[in-house]
C-alpha cells in the first residue's frame, strides 16, 4: 500500500505530530501509515481524508499485488 | 477510562511490580537462592530500564495532548498477548517435563517469567513488523 499522507501534510503545513493529534493516534501511527506500514480502520482512513480535505482513494493507493 | 487515569494505572502497577520483584529477590538472597535471585536481579534492571522509557514517552505524549493509546497499539497489544498465550503453553509444558529436577519454587518463577518474556518478546517483533491489520 502507498499513500500520499506525507504530500498532503506538507501542503497543508501540518507536522505529524498536529496530524496524530486531529485524528486521535499517536504520531508513530502516522509515521507507520506513510510508509505504508499500516493498514488503517476505515474509521481512521475516514478522519486522515477529512483533515488532509481529501478521498480516502487519492490518499490510500493499493496495488493489485496488495489485495492478493 | 482517560488518559491521566490510565497514565496513573500504568505508573502504580509498574510501581508495584517493582516493588514487588525487589522483594522477592531480597527474600531469595536471605534464603540463599542466589542463582534465581541474580536472574530475577537481572531482570529486575532491564525492567526498570525499559519501565522508565515507556513511562517518560507516555508522560511527554500526556503533556501533549496525545492519546496514550490508538488502534495500532491495540491491535499490536491484542496479537502479542495471544501469541505469548500460545508459546507461554509450551514454556509451562517444558517446565513440566523437567519438573523433577526444579524446585517448586524455581518452576513457579521460571514459568512466570518465561510468560512476561515472550509477551515482551511478541510485542517488541509485532510492534516492528509491517502491515498490521
Amino acid at each position: 500500500m502507498k499513500t500520499k499522507i506525507k504530500e498532503l501534510r506538507a501542503r497543508y503545513n501540518l507536522t505529524q505530530k498536529q496530524l496524530a493529534k486531529e485524528v486521535g493516534v499517536r504520531r508513530e501511527t502516522i509515521g507507520y501509515l506513510e510508509k505504508g506500514d499500516y493498514n488503517p480502520s476505515l474509521k481512521l482512513a475516514a478522519k486522515v481524508a477529512r483533515v488532509l480535505n481529501s478521498t480516502m482513494e487519492e490518499i490510500f493507493i493499493f496495488e493489485d499485488s496488495d489485495l492478493t | 477510562m482517560s488518559a491521566k487515569n490510565l497514565f496513573i494505572s500504568l505508573l502504580t502497577l509498574s510501581l508495584l511490580l517493582v516493588v514487588g520483584m525487589t522483594y522477592f529477590t531480597i527474600t531469595l538472597f536471605l534464603q540463599g537462592d542466589s542463582l534465581v535471585a541474580t536472574l530475577l536481579m537481572v531482570t529486575l534492571v532491564v525492567l526498570i530500564w525499559r519501565l522508565t522509557i515507556f513511562l517518560k514517552k507516555h508522560y511527554c505524549d500526556l503533556k501533549l495532548g496525545m492519546p496514550i493509546g490508538d488502534e495500532r497499539t491495540r491491535k499490536v497489544r491484542m496479537y502479542s498477548a495471544g501469541y505469548a498465550y500460545f508459546i507461554s503453553l509450551y514454556i509451562w509444558l517444558t517446565i513440566l517435563m523437567f519438573h523433577k529436577y526444579l524446585e517448586y519454587d524455581d518452576a513457579l518463577i521460571l514459568g512466570l517469567l518465561g510468560m512476561a518474556l515472550s509477551h515482551g518478546l511478541s510485542w517488541f517483533l509485532i510492534n516492528r513488523s509491517k502491515g498490521i491489520e
